[in-house]
């Protein structure tokens, strides 16, 4: 671990509990501050709420109004500064934002955590 | 006609009119020689046996009054008295039609007018093919093809809803085991839980890639270990060290259960020499992965150019598991395990011959 914590806000978005933990605990590991929603519109209301959060880590199928493909252009389109990192289970989804990276689950930890720190430090 | 007898011209019309009526007593498909007012001049055989009918009850009567008024079809006035006039011929004009003591049928027509010479009014010839039995054969095969791409479909989706479950069960599993991990006390301990955490993702690597590669039949083991190496060097060395992988050889077929423990031999020791051949995360290496085979006979190594070790053998974490588990698949796949190690780096080979290993040395 380096000495400079990240210490960047991150929402991390998964149906599944289990997941969920794992994923916000290798973040708050890592030094982030992280926010945790069970789904697209939880996640949203975070973002709507929250003006300094810096990075996406959202699951693909899951309940509710909108996949989490549907959130990442949401996210892309209304806060164009936030990094997004998508994992799932299954083949990545067609027409995604550009600057957005995909993992298949299982996800390598030292991988994700690489690219959320490229992509939290970019911009200061 | 000059020079020509009555007593010839009339054998020379006899003649006619029997090649005629052997020609269409021969054709297999009922016929029907009809003059300009549609009344029978001649039918074949196969008319009077196809349909039941004598030649008292046919010759010399009007098409739509046969055997009573099965023929009186409209589609046929629609091509005997419109089509036929205006265009000559036409073939494979398809009537439905239920035809008394025969039952519903399909019939494929075939028309042609014939004109003479002399004016002396038209004859139009009606082939007729019972197409009944052909084309309900048809339709079934049609609706078992759809059945079949239904089904084919059906099995797609449910392999992709497997794929997706086990994707994410491993990644629960996964979760969990880091989790522990995070929250032990004894430094072994987490080495153990993070150890079992790169192989839950090593055994979904290659079970990612084993279905990407066809779910059963032959895999491909080239373009198989290719995208294998590819993802285990994107997670497992990113853009933070300066090695590389790659991967060679002439590569063969497999089936699916060789590969999968392929695959997991692959991953067991590109990740042993990721973590041990490479001290810091400085050291600039290569790991190249060859496969080839001949007939039956294979062989897998994985080679690094990394420090070697001293005594001989290939380089192990702590667990020891990882040689026990490249002996195992090994033992599985019916080969032997060599490792040979130097300063220049260390190659392990998984060897599958099905004849001594001296004769290979010796070759």
């Amino acid at each position: 671990m380096t000495d400079i914590l990240p210490n960047a806000l991150i929402v991390v978005v998964d149906d599944d509990v289990f997941e969920r933990m794992g994923a916000s605990g290798m973040f708050v590991d890592a030094g982030y501050r992280v926010l945790e929603a069970g789904d697209a519109d939880e996640a949203l209301r975070f973002f709507e709420t929250n003006a300094d959060i810096r990075l996406l880590f959202t699951d693909v199928s899951m309940p509710g109004s909108m996949s989490g493909s549907d959130l990442a252009h949401q996210v892309a389109e209304r806060w164009p500064s936030v990094g997004i990192i998508m994992a799932s289970g299954r083949p990545r989804p067609h027409m995604l934002p550009l600057s957005m990276l995909f993992h298949d689950k299982p996800y390598e930890p030292a991988a994700v955590l690489r690219q959320a720190r490229e992509m939290t430090t970019q911009l200061g | 006609m000059q020079g020509t007898g009555f007593k010839e011209q009339f054998a020379a019309i006899t003649d006619a009119w029997t090649l005629a009526q052997g020609i269409v007593d021969t054709v297999r498909e009922p016929v029907l020689v009809l003059d300009k007012d549609l009344r029978v001049i001649a039918a074949s055989r196969s008319f009077y046996s196809a349909f039941k009918v004598s030649p008292e009850d046919t010759n010399g009567r009007l098409l739509y009054a046969l055997g009573d008024g099965q023929w009186d079809i409209p589609k046929l006035r629609v091509l005997l008295e419109k089509i036929i006039p205006e265009q000559g011929v036409m073939e494979g004009y398809e009537v439905e039609h239920e035809f008394p003591g025969l039952g519903s049928r399909t019939m494929c027509l075939n028309a042609r007018q014939v004109f003479y010479e002399g004016g002396a009014g038209t004859t139009v010839l009606l082939g007729m093919e019972d197409v009944t039995e052909r084309r309900i054969l048809e339709r079934e095969k049609d609706e078992l093809l759809r059945e079949k791409d239904g089904l084919l479909r059906e099995k797609e989706t449910l392999l992709e809803e497997l794929q997706h479950r086990i994707a994410n069960s491993l990644q629960i599993i996964a979760s969990i085991i880091l989790m522990k991990a995070r929250v032990v006390q004894s430094e072994e301990t987490r080495f153990h839980l993070e150890d079992a955490h790169k192989r839950v993702l090593s055994i979904a690597a290659v079970q990612k890639q084993l279905h990407a590669s066809g779910a059963t039949g032959a895999i491909a083991i080239a373009p198989y270990l290719s995208k294998l190496c590819e993802s285990l060097a994107s997670s497992m060395i990113g853009g933070t060290r300066p090695i590389s992988l790659k991967v060679v050889g002439e590569g063969g077929v497999a089936t699916s259960r060789q590969a999968e423990s392929l695959g997991l031999i692959v991953t067991e020791l590109v990740m042993n020499a990721l973590k041990h051949a490479f001290p810091g995360d400085k050291t600039k290496g290569q790991i190249t992965v060859a496969y080839d085979m001949i007939g039956t006979n294979w062989k897998l190594s994985i080679s690094d150019t990394g420090i070697g070790k001293p005594d001989g053998g290939f380089a192990q974490g702590k667990s020891g598991l990882g040689t026990g588990i490249v002996k195992a698949l090994a033992h599985q796949l019916d080969a032997q395990v060599e490792t040979l190690s130097g300063p220049e780096g260390t190659t392990v080979s998984i060897t599958h011959a099905t004849f001594p290993a001296k004769a290979v040395q010796a070759a």
